[in-house]
């Protein structure tokens, strides 16, 4: 550590990401991603892409449960929203008492038809990923998940600390100049999003920090103990009477000035009935889950109680909710949602042009060594390879069979698969032709994701347009987003390659090195 | 085998296991004595404790890293151990 503080930092910012920077753009993508969690999920069962809007829509919830869950203590009802456009329903069912949870289903809010959808992770599988990694104990994930986000913060700060003229680079981008360009990209990426590096990172730790922390606090288990037997005792119900739901849905929204979200239904059928109306109106951050207010009305849809919403209990409580809701944009709106999506965008970026740059940087001195080489195909099978496993993913749920019993596990399998062949392909073609393929190929999957779900889903996609599923919609944009970026990406690589051809005989030499087979060099990288 | 301590790559890798190991154990001790004083709740404690140890602790690592001299670092994060995990005790009444 001789030669000052910058000196040093630079020398932390660069081990420090680079050993957890291949494992961090996953995350990162990942959680990126999980941004629109419910719409990837949404758009993975393209049986509900017929469901179209019904503002009846809770009469049609209400009909078939007094048909299908009569004897039920508390029915509950999620209506269509902006990010799901079908109906769910639960129900206690007095006979189950192997699970807790009561039965669940999703109807169309026009028909009223049962909706079964394919067997699919849907969106949670890229969202579990980001925190828990995949076939393995969840302590180990979190630890190894805690350990690199720790060492991304670190990366972070140091990265603050080292730069001479944080404010001027900013503004600075020399596209011409090959290393340049790389770490002028990667500044820009990471002061452009800097508050949200640090807010992600820093909340993605506090939240996996009981693992990280054994001895602070008591350690809490999940058992609830066992659910009671069923209940025998046999209760008229008389379902005659209709529901003032229209009286009551106007009223909360009026007082809310957004739609009703969920009915829950108490003792359905007895005097003692009564409905809580709740919605999207969270009023209170600080209060992490439960920030929202909710009206109950009784059986002639009179209001007779607030619940108000709940407020942390203490300051440090209110802190880490807010760090717990901003990591999970939990409060936000379309438009805030794609806002922390760019901001992701901006952070993969940023992990993966940092990789990039180590090697770039190294290329000329480093070349042909076996520590160096291994960087270089980790590199591409960590950032392009990853974005084909992700774009496969996708394109394995809607090929597989919707009927197959193992489809789930299979649309798992594909992901895995794809990204090892991608490293495998990534340590034999590490150079920029390697990138390119990869690239292209990622694009390209991305690209014709729109296309593959017109022609595979239950609508079109321009039945998706005229009806404004938006859920579905967000998805599409999202891969198009995707694929834009990584075209650029390409475009990049074959511009600077066609530049490279015009280029004296000495560049000309170093691109030949670039797949010599590796000479092994001891206490290499 | 002074020679080979003196090692660059060596020295990375003691300093590395120094910084955070001793710094672990360093701001979980910090952290413990700063919410001690505190009027909380063992749930608003813990909370607490969970935020203010990662700032500690990368605040540590960035000072263990930015010091020229490999045994100011050393001297540094034993001593530092020593001062809170003393205080610690004697703040929760372990000693005197």
């Amino acid at each position: 550590m001789k030669g000052g503080l910058r000196k040093s930092m630079t020398w932390l910012h660069t081990w420090s990401t680079i050993t957890a920077g291949w494992i961090l753009f996953a995350i990162f993508v990942t959680g990126t991603l999980s941004f629109f969690r419910y719409e990837i999920s949404y758009w993975m069962q393209p049986e509900f892409h017929q469901a179209a809007p019904n503002p009846q829509a809770i009469d049609v919830a209400y009909d078939y449960l007094v048909n299908n869950a009569p004897a039920s203590k508390q029915w509950q009802i999620q209506l269509p929203y902006e990010r799901s456009r079908t109906l769910a329903l639960y129900w206690d069912d007095p006979n189950d008492t192997a699970r807790r949870r009561g039965p669940r289903v999703q109807l169309d809010p026009k028909t009223g038809g049962k909706i079964t959808p394919r067997d699919t992770a849907g969106g949670n599988f890229l969202y579990r990923f980001h925190f828990e990694l995949y076939g393995m104990p969840r302590d180990v994930a979190y630890w190894i998940v805690g350990v690199v986000s720790m060492m991304m913060l670190i990366g972070i700060i140091s990265g603050i600390i080292m730069h001479r003229k944080i404010f001027a680079d900013f503004f600075l981008f020399r596209p011409k100049k090959k290393l340049l360009s790389w770490l002028d990209g990667h500044a820009i990426t990471s002061v452009l999003a800097l508050p949200f590096h640090l807010m992600i990172t820093f909340s993605g730790i506090l939240l996996i920090a009981g693992v990280l922390l054994p001895w602070n606090g008591e350690q809490r288990h999940r058992d609830r103990g066992e659910r009671d037997g069923p209940e025998v005792t046999v209760v008229e119900r008389q379902y005659d009477a209709v529901p003032p739901f229209d009286k009551m849905m106007a009223n909360a929204q009026q007082s809310w000035g957004v739609p009703v979200h969920r009915i829950s239904i108490e003792n359905p059928g007895l005097a003692t009935l009564r409905y809580t109306l709740s919605g999207p109106n969270r009023e209170e951050i600080s209060a992490g889950r439960g920030g929202n207010t909710s009206f109950v009305y009784n059986t002639q849809g009179e209001r007779i109680k607030t619940n108000p919403a709940n407020t942390a209990q203490n300051a440090a409580q209110a802190v880490y909710n807010y760090m717990d809701m901003l990591h999970q944009a939990r409060f936000a709106d379309t438009t805030t949602r794609w806002l922390l999506f760019f901001a992701g965008v901006l952070g993969s970026i940023m992990v993966g042009s940092g990789s990039i740059l180590w090697a770039v940087k190294r290329s000329k001195k480093q070349m042909g060594e076996t520590g160096y080489e291994f960087v270089r195909g980790l590199n591409i099978g960590s950032i392009a390879g990853f974005m084909s496993a992700c774009a496969a993913y996708f394109w394995a749920n809607r090929l597989i069979s919707s009927q197959y019993s193992a489809r789930e596990g299979w649309e798992i399998a594909t992901f895995f698969i794809v990204w090892l062949l991608t490293f495998i392909a990534g340590f034999i073609w590490r150079d920029r032709r390697g990138w390119t393929v990869q690239l292209s190929i990622a694009a390209v999957l991305f690209t014709l994701l729109p296309v593959l779900d017109s022609l595979t889903s239950s609508a079109n996609i321009w039945h998706a347009i005229v009806t404004a599923d938006w859920p579905r919609l967000s998805f599409d944009i999202l891969a198009l987003f995707c694929a834009a970026t990584l075209w650029l990406c390409v475009y990049y690589l074959v511009k600077v390659k066609d530049k490279k051809r015009r280029a004296p005989t000495s560049e000309k030499r170093d691109s030949k090195r670039q797949n010599k087979p590796i000479k092994p060099v001891v206490g290499d990288a | 085998m002074i020679n080979a301590l003196n090692h660059p790559k060596i020295n990375v890798t003691l300093r590395t296991v120094c910084v955070v190991v001793g710094g672990y154990f360093a701001a979980m001790a910090l952290s413990q004595l700063i919410a001690g004083p505190l009027d909380m709740g063992s749930r608003e404690q813990e909370v607490f404790i969970r935020m203010i140890f990662f700032t500690l602790y990368s605040a540590l690592i960035i000072t263990g890293f930015s010091i020229n001299r490999q045994r100011t670092v050393y001297l540094g994060t034993v001593l530092l151990n020593l001062i809170a995990w003393l205080a610690l005790a004697w703040q929760q009444g372990s000693i005197l």
